[in-house]
């Protein structure tokens, strides 16, 4: 999808970096250890070729966020984890001092603000670099199969010729825990306008 | 205020884990606190209504009113009350906002350095 020019893609590319990056510092407060991101690989995409791409690079069971927002840019925000790894977090955030039963009974609410955290670091760099600004909702938490995925993230709901996905895909890295992390942002056309005139303007200064 | 007398401390955030992990560092502060907590603007003021509180830290994002509608409402009945927004929303404007209120910007997860520089304002 040829929406945004090479420039557009690579401002879009450097924001997500800034705001991973800053997301990535928060995690690392959080859990007390290291963090290390990969450069983020950043699509944007079909409703097809997202549920192709979700088929093909997810786990079949996740654990994951999501997050409503709405502003010059509006949609549904995700944070993913293989939903076998996501207890590793839970138990790097808030203590070994409690029980597993105890880790277990909090899955939700730690992932809920783990995803508060990181997606709205995203958000809210993306917001403050444009001059713009974005009202992110509650985040939930959730547990699914990558199959009930597309219906989680709300595309089967949307049209899926007027909705835009723009999948960011990060790695992540702790010093005693590996696992794979995904950011996802799901964006309808319209509010790809008001994006795009942000990036435009931002470029223009730039440049 | 003298190190005998503990300060007051209102956490007002609608998630537990927040409040968990917020207690966690203020405890590892070894000053002399009394936690309160609260899981919405409509709890924190119940809580306020009756115990003291010299400080309070609040979360913006919250069902119900949003923590800058809890602090204008603590500024009109409790000036005395020193208030930090403890947000992962880092938006330029909304820390505008709640430096208009008056209120102290702390990005989330704030570090304990944060928390302790805060909050030794008051000691």
């Amino acid at each position: 999808m040829d929406l945004f020019s090479p420039d557009e893609h690579d401002l879009i590319v450097e924001l997500m970096n800034l705001g991973v990056g800053r997301a990535a510092h928060a995690l690392s407060q959080l859990v007390n250890d290291e963090v290390l991101l990969s450069v983020p690989r950043l699509e944007f995409i079909s409703v097809p070729e997202a549920q192709e791409a979700f088929r093909k690079d997810l786990p079949p069971f996740l654990a994951g966020v999501l997050q409503d927002f709405e502003g010059f840019i509006s949609g549904r925000a995700a944070l993913l984890f293989p939903e076998a790894r996501s207890l590793e977090l839970v138990n790097a955030m808030i203590g070994e001092e409690l029980s597993a039963d105890e880790i277990t009974e909090l899955e939700q609410e730690t992932l809920a603000e783990l995803g508060n955290i990181l997606l709205n670091h995203c958000l809210a760099t993306l917001a403050n670099q444009l001059k713009q600004q974005v009202k992110t909702d509650i985040p939930r938490a959730f547990n699914s199969s990558v199959s009930e995925l597309p219906c989680n993230l709300n595309l089967s709901a949307n049209d899926p010729n007027n909705t835009l996905v723009m999948l960011v895909q990060i790695d992540f890295s702790l010093r005693h825990s590996a696992l794979r992390g995904y950011l996802a942002f799901v964006i309808d056309l319209q509010s790809a306008d008001s994006f795009l005139l942000a990036l435009r303007e931002y470029l223009a200064e730039l440049l | 205020m003298t190190d005998s007398t503990p300060l007051n401390i209102l956490l007002v955030d609608d998630s537990r884990i927040a409040r968990l992990t917020m207690k966690h560092m203020l405890q590892s502060l070894e000053m002399s606190l009394n936690l309160l907590e609260a899981g919405s603007a409509d709890e924190a003021e119940t809580v306020l209504s009756t115990e003291h509180a010299d400080i309070a830290l609040i979360d913006f994002n919250m069902p119900g009113r949003d923590g800058l509608e809890l602090a204008a409402v603590i500024t009109e009945r409790y000036p005395h009350i020193r208030m930090a927004l403890v947000t992962a929303n880092i938006q330029d404007a909304l820390a505008q906002r709640a430096r208009d209120l008056g209120m102290e910007f702390l990005p989330k997860p704030a570090s304990v350095e944060q928390l302790g520089a805060f909050i030794r304002q008051d000691t």
